[in-house]
């Protein structure tokens, strides 16, 4: 036993534990409850700094131990999960920030507090998820973890919202289930491998394709692909933080990450290929994609928009797995952190929006730019990377995925990729338009008064952080040290040298 | 850190620094967004060449920052015009933050594409400066703006995918040639992006509805961006569709002439003219930047005397005014003869003569505007006077004198100027002087507007109500099979059975008699 | 290895004669039967522990009351599978003993009957467990059975008293229908000791009637459907800790005797395996479905029970390539259930007691008043929908596995199916638990103590998924 086994556990540990504590305490305890997640959130990333040196200098961080007979619960740390852990553990920090402002004088901020570290902690899990029972283990803790925060303000409408998340995704978690031990029960292992271990076992490939489909659809409803999508928008009631959280990380991201993992680490991205599978899957992403921005055009709810946004744009990672060469790859990997500032950026203006002014519509934001500067520009920032403006983050995505299925010869992906960006454009420059340039309304819906700041500074400068690191890691992408560059290493990995 | 980077990154600081002050005026706005924009203008004029390589800009690891001839002239073009607008607008009080925030991002972005090198940076560039264009016409008061500005910004994002597209081929097959199918992208995306016909019908609207700054960006800066752009993605041009280009240009500029002489207002004359302007550069820039990058310059001249109209609506009657004119119309014809002579040397004896067509028509439609161009009250009321104008106009001056430093103009170009002059002044004097009937959208074919109108409302109804409403009678037909009432009932009536003594005991007896002769068999 | 003090003494009487000295003490001082039944409730549990001990590291043991032999004596068996069923439960022993000590604070006169019945029960069950022979088995059995009813009939209101009415005429009828077995069984090989019977027996006729006959009325005292018209009456009107070891303990001794019946004779043939199979099926969608329709939370819970007794069942048709997966499988289900129904009943009991009520539409605010409560009755839940990582998991991982790799597609997707329906049920509590009401209910509270050992309980069935390498292992030699 040594730190290298318990490191991963331990990256686990900084975000359950404070979780734990925070359920036992009382709602006036906020300055404890802030520092412990304040602490936990940074104790975190330190870990993962930690990992992340030891990473690049070869070490191996796995943590075993069995589970069911047969088969370990396994946390490792490889480059890919590393990614998302990383993602996961930035982003957290900067939604509890925004959360402790967010949520400042509401009932019931020690659950809240609670379920969040505890669905953090269920992200973190999958992401070092070390083999498919382990992952199917904390994409079921995911589901559970979050309903409490999707149905957090208790109305009527989070309820039914509830309801839907559950249904859609429990039954998720049944087809994956389905599919993983039917996997097993064929392979006699479920271990992550680079370039896959089902390839060369001589198994049935019509049974293979049915396998990988039932996986697909299993991750597929978190991944919010079409027609599986619609727990998505109405997931919306909950508090912006949470929103910003499922859409930009936890949930869906989630969804992407075990498509990524399935078509890597299971098949094999060229076995897969070779099954004839990847290209309905890129087909069913490019669907998703252009359907969810169509929907998105017409929606007057701020925060509806951005989750047929949301639908539409995680589908990019989708396609750029299925596109099935590195350059595609690349840029599938890529938009999963990209995405991830870029729209939870988006969120968190959008929950500032309504927190300061009381407006939720796209129709009620008038004038705001010149109300709320700062926050607009954030959320300015954003809509251009969702678009896929240079020097945006969203561009390099954009970028890498066009030229990807150009490099394989699968030129419909760049009409598909331009008629998205196209609806991109065409719903959220209104937006932009409408907040800058027209003129403010004579008084706010709900108007709260911060003096001399437009908003409190917790919900202020998260949104700005999140904004900088869109433009520097579209700005700077081939510097050493983006995510671009961590994900160069990632597809060198799983494809065959 | 260099010179050329701050090029770009100052107008952003400064836009930056002016977003964050909600206040509705800035007085000193005018004089901040001259000051900045007077820094490229003393690059491009005093600083030497130099290449800032950027490696770890954007994706492509080959992008840089450059300060060669197209790159002075563009600075120059972008740099000379904001000036000028910067200082127009120190004459106006009310200049919100956001709009001269708006201006910087404009310069900046235009800055950029003057200087960039490597595909990604030249449509950062390009896109920075279409949308902050818009942005700078969405700061204009009232609400005329609004119709031609979602064109604009339609024809925009629409242009940007294309050149998207065109660049992700270009990298993906950096040896190979470009297809027909790209070469006609990029023709597309340039007459989109540049205001060229058949989009053009949003300049004249556009046009008419901003104030003097405005409108003189709106006529320089389009086509400007759309010529440089081309010149900086394809420095030798693309002689392959030479013809097409000019085919393009010429077909445009007739279609400009007939419907720019039947219109009345000078604005939307200017916008005319402009697109006929635009044509015959782009049909000239097919050939190339040439040597000493002559074309530059030339677009440079013939830009800058358009955008010189608007400002001249704000000369008193006189002298000052006259000149203005003459200036304007004299280096237009001159460089439009130098451009087509440009054109037309790498094109087949056909297409030789169509160039220098489009040339006297861009002119002669200048002619027109200016003639219908009204001077400003004698008496001080209105906006009064400026001789700002001459800025423009000096700089086109310079430009035309350093075109010719590379190739000295014959007859074949001297000809044109006076000839296009002379017949548009007959033109102005020949057309009857009544008022036409006013025509509000262009003249873009209104089906095409009507139809784009049909589908979107189309695309409406599917989205906010077929698609839930087919989606919720699926889900009431699926939930119509299971009829919950009538189940509930058996499942009560089943129950009740169960519970009975006779059932259970007769099902003990029937489970333990079946399961011995299970057992036995 | 265990030190001598430990490996040495003869923990396996008591087991049983620790808890038959409780009811007595507690019936002889009724005034202090409470202190008297906790302690001896843990000092049963710390036997029942030693005991898993001593198997886990020595192998299955074997004690001769009074020293006499096989056929003559009485003998106590204990092996991987009694020590596992011995452990289990004793920490549900002793949680509920926990619970009913504060839970009956509030009926005095329910106190002096309750330890009693309870000890009795225990020492019957913890008899039954490591029982040896046929007829010792029914013995215990019908203790059991009778201090389980009068459990029952405890709560005193109508319902309970029908209820139990109804438990005791099916437990008698049970019994007989298992007496007969026994004695027919005596009868064909002249001893009644369960390792003889499975060397003598040897299939034919005269082994299949009795033992149809025993399954017959064991499956009416384990509930499963159709017999299990009597459960949902007896379940969901007992007191919180009586219908939490009716339902965790009480159904699993039948169920346990069916396995020994099962693993001793090992009948041949598919036929028995697919018809216990289909019921048990039946018994999930059912009771699922009739879970699903409850308008109280008890009968909810108690429904539930009906439909998670039909998972043991799956094990029979599944166990023919793969016994090992299919067995361990079920009988972790059956140890994870025990533990989440424990739990989910003791936290209706909290609500019940908070609210004065269990309607499941009027749970409104629970989640803010009770966290506790609700917690314990999410993690029940989790076990029984079988999601992961919970002991529920395990079991039914290990049950599908079984079924994919003999490639029984129908068994999975009954499990599959299963686990979704109750889900749906679980979350329909759950989802009510998170509203706002406007209005506000009176509420009395709830000593923490009720709340704590319901979720430590229910914690335990999450738990029970991280232990499944060190328990599984104990079966091995059991397992045929």
């Amino acid at each position: 036993m040594n730190a290298n086994v318990w490191l991963p556990v331990m990256v686990l540990a900084s975000s359950f534990i404070p979780g734990m504590i925070i359920f036992m305490l009382p709602e006036r305890a906020v300055v404890l409850r802030t520092t412990l997640n304040l602490g936990g959130a940074v104790l975190k990333i330190i870990l993962l700094v930690l990992m992340m040196i030891g990473v690049s200098h070869g070490v191996t961080y796995e943590f075993r131990v069995p589970f069911v007979p047969g088969l370990d619960f396994v946390l490792h740390a490889d480059a890919l999960s590393l990614m998302f852990v990383n993602l996961s553990a930035v982003l957290w920090l900067a939604t509890t920030v925004y959360a402790i402002g967010y949520l400042e004088d509401s009932p019931n901020r020690s659950r809240f507090f609670g379920y969040f570290s505890l669905c953090v902690t269920a992200t973190v899990g999958l992401a070092m998820a070390g083999n498919l029972l382990t992952f199917l283990v904390f994409y079921e803790a995911l589901t559970l973890t979050t309903y409490p925060l999707v149905v957090h303000r208790g109305t009527e409408a989070a309820r039914r919202a509830g309801r839907t998340y559950l249904i859609y995704t429990l039954g998720g978690g049944v087809l994956l289930l389905t599919g993983t031990i039917w996997l097993y029960s064929l392979t006699g292992t479920l271990e992550f491998v680079d370039r896959g271990f089902v390839a060369g076992l001589g198994l049935d490939p019509n049974v293979l394709r049915m396998i990988f489909a039932v996986l697909i659809m299993g991750v597929g409803v978190k991944a919010a692909l079409v027609p599986l999508h619609a727990w998505l928008p109405q997931a919306m009631v909950a508090p912006a933080p949470v929103s910003a959280l499922l859409h930009a990380v936890a949930v869906v991201k989630a969804g992407a990450f075990g498509v990524v993992r399935i078509v890597y680490d299971v098949f094999g991205i060229e076995f897969a290929a070779s099954l004839g599978v990847t290209l309905p899957l890129a087909v069913l992403a490019a669907v998703t994609i252009i359907y969810g921005s169509t929907r998105a055009l017409f929606q007057d709810d701020l925060k509806r928009r951005l989750a047929f946004s949301t639908v539409s744009q995680v589908s990019y990672i989708t396609l750029g797995v299925a596109i099935a060469g590195p350059i595609a790859t690349i840029g599938g990997l890529v938009h999963l952190v990209h995405q991830g500032f870029m729209k939870i950026t988006l969120f968190f203006c959008a929950g500032n929006l309504a927190e300061t002014l009381g407006v939720h519509k796209v129709s009620e934001m008038a004038g705001a730019g010149r109300r709320m500067p700062w926050t607009m520009t954030a959320f300015t920032l954003a809509a251009f990377g969702m678009i896929g403006v240079p020097p945006m983050a969203g561009f390099i995505s954009k970028w890498y995925l066009g030229l990807g299925g150009l490099e394989v010869g699968q030129d419909w992906v760049v009409l598909v990729l331009a008629g998205s960006s196209l609806l991109n454009a065409a719903y959220f420059l209104p937006i932009l338009r409408t907040a800058w340039f027209d003129p403010p309304p004579e008084e706010w819906p709900h108007e709260r008064d911060f003096g001399r700041k437009e908003t409190a500074w917790a919900l202020l400068l998260p949104p700005i952080a999140t904004a900088l690191a869109a433009l520097a890691w579209g700005l700077f992408a081939s510097m050493p040290g983006t995510p671009l560059d961590w994900v160069h290493l990632i597809a060198a990995r799983k494809y065959a040298p | 850190m260099s010179l050329l980077l701050a090029l770009p990154m100052l107008p952003l600081a400064v836009a930056a620094w002016l977003a964050r002050s909600s206040r509705t005026d800035l007085p000193g706005a005018g004089w901040i967004v001259a000051l900045v924009a007077a820094l490229p203008v003393a690059v491009a004029a005093l600083a030497a060449g130099e290449r800032l390589a950027l490696p770890d800009l954007l994706v492509l690891g080959n992008s840089a920052l450059v300060l060669d001839e197209t790159s002075r002239a563009a600075l120059l073009l972008f740099g000379g015009l904001w000036v000028t607008a910067g200082l127009l607008l120190t004459r106006h009080d009310d200049v919100p933050g956001a709009g001269a925030a708006a201006l910087l991002v404009g310069l900046s972005g235009a800055v950029t594409l003057a200087l960039a090198e490597g595909g990604p940076l030249v449509y950062a560039g390009l896109l920075a400066t279409g949308y902050g264009l818009y942005a700078v016409m969405a700061g204009e008061p009232g609400d005329a703006w609004r119709r031609a500005g979602r064109t604009m910004v339609v024809l925009l994002v629409v242009s940007d995918l294309l050149v998207f597209e065109v660049l992700l081929s270009q990298a993906a097959h950096p040896a190979a040639a470009l297809g027909p199918g790209l070469l006609a992208l990029v023709i597309v995306a340039m007459a989109l992006r540049g205001g060229v016909p058949p989009a053009h019908a949003w300049l004249p609207p556009a046009l008419a509805a901003v104030r003097p700054p405005t409108a003189m960006l709106l006529v320089a800066v389009p086509p400007g961006a759309a010529l440089f752009g081309f010149l900086k993605m394809f420095p030798g041009g693309l002689p392959e569709v030479a013809a097409a280009c000019i085919l393009l240009g010429s077909a445009g500029a007739v279609w400009m002439l007939f419907a720019g002489l039947a219109r009345s207002r000078p604005r939307t004359t200017l916008g005319y003219a402009l697109g006929a302007t635009a044509a015959l550069l782009l049909s000239a820039a097919s050939t190339g930047a040439g040597p000493g990058a002559g074309l530059a310059w030339l677009g440079v001249a013939l830009l800058a005397c358009c955008a010189a109209l608007p400002l001249v609506a704000l000369l008193r009657p006189g002298s000052a005014r006259d000149t203005a004119i003459a200036v304007a119309l004299g280096v237009h014809g001159l460089a439009g003869g130098l451009a087509a002579l440009h054109a037309a040397a790498v094109l087949p004896r056909w297409g030789a003569w169509l160039a220098p067509v489009g040339a006297l028509i861009a002119t002669l439609l200048l002619t027109v505007t200016a003639r219908r161009t009204p001077a400003a009250a004698a008496d001080g009321t209105g906006e009064g006077t400026t001789r700002l104008v001459f800025a423009p106009l000096a700089l086109a001056a310079a430009a035309l004198g350093l075109a010719w430093g590379t190739r000295v103009p014959g007859f074949d170009a001297l000809w044109l100027a006076p000839v296009a002059v002379t017949l548009g002044l007959v033109a102005y004097r020949v057309l009857p002087r009544r008022r036409r009937p006013h025509v509000p959208r262009g003249d873009l074919p209104g089906p095409v507007e009507r139809g784009v109108g049909v589908l979107a409302s189309a695309l409406h109804a599917a989205c906010m109500r077929d698609l839930p409403r087919l989606r919720d009678r699926l889900i009431a037909s699926l939930l119509g099979l299971w009829d919950g009432e009538a189940w509930s009932r058996r499942i009560l009536y089943l129950d009740l059975r169960l519970r009975a003594w006779p059932a259970t005991s007769l099902m003990l007896l029937l489970f333990a008699l079946g399961a011995a002769w299970l057992l036995a068999a | 290895m265990l030190p001598e003090y430990l490996a040495g003494a003869a923990w396996m009487p008591w087991a049983i004669v620790l808890p038959l000295w409780g009811a007595l003490l507690s019936f002889l001082f009724p005034r202090r039967a409470a202190p008297i039944g906790l302690g001896v409730a843990f000092l049963t549990a710390t036997a029942a522990l030693a005991v898993l001990l001593q198997v886990a590291l020595g192998g299955p043991r074997r004690y001769q009351v009074g020293g006499w032999g096989a056929p003559l004596g009485i003998d106590l068996v204990a092996d991987g599978l009694s020590a596992l069923m011995l452990a289990m439960t004793a920490v549900i022993g002793v949680a509920i003993s926990i619970y009913a000590r504060v839970y009956l604070v509030a009926a005095p006169d329910k106190v002096r009957r309750f330890w009693p019945l309870w000890m009795f029960l225990w020492a019957a069950l913890n008899a039954l467990f490591q029982a040896g022979d046929v007829f010792n088995l029914y013995v215990t059995l019908e203790l059991l059975g009778l201090s389980a009813v009068a459990l029952v009939a405890l709560a005193g209101s109508g319902p309970a008293l029908s209820g139990a009415m109804r438990y005791l005429l099916v437990s008698l009828f049970g019994s007989l229908a298992y007496l007969l077995g026994v004695a027919l069984l005596y009868h064909a090989y002249g001893t009644v000791d369960l390792a003889l019977l499975g060397e003598r027996a040897q299939g034919g006729i005269q082994l299949a009637v009795p033992l149809g006959a025993m399954i017959a009325g064991l499956l009416l005292k384990t509930g499963l459907f159709p017999f299990h018209v009597w459960l949902p009456p007896a379940h969901g009107s007992a007191r919180a800790p009586v219908s939490a070891l009716l339902s965790a303990l009480v159904v699993k001794a039948s169920f346990y005797l069916l396995l020994r019946l099962w693993f001793t004779f090992t009948p041949a043939g598919q036929g028995l395996p697919i018809l216990l199979g289909a019921l048990g099926t039946a018994a999930i969608f059912w009771g699922s479905i009739q879970a699903l329709r409850q308008r109280r939370l008890k009968l909810l819970v108690a429904y539930s029970t009906v439909a998670q007794l039909g998972y043991l069942f799956i094990a029979f048709p599944l166990a023919g390539m793969e016994p090992a997966l299919a067995w361990g499988g079920s009988i972790y289900l059956a140890l994870s259930h025990a533990f989440a129904k424990g739990a989910m009943f003791l936290a209706a009991g909290s609500i019940m007691t908070e609210s004065g009520h269990d309607e499941i539409g009027e749970l409104d605010l629970v989640v803010e008043r009770m966290p506790l409560t609700l917690a314990a009755f999410a993690l029940a839940g989790i076990s029984l929908a079988g999601l992961p990582p919970s002991g529920g998991f395990v079991g039914k991982w290990m049950l599908l596995q079984a079924a994919m790799e003999q490639g029984l597609w129908g068994w999975a997707l009954v499990l599959i199916g299963g686990g979704a329906l109750t889900a749906a049920y679980v979350f329909r509590v759950l989802g009510f638990a998170f509203t706002t009401s406007p209005h506000r209910h009176e509420s009395h509270s709830v000593p923490g103590t009720m709340e704590w050992t319901a979720l430590l309980l229910a914690l335990g069935a999450v738990l029970l998924g991280f232990v499944a390498p060190w328990a599984l292992p104990l079966l091995d030699g059991v397992l045929p």
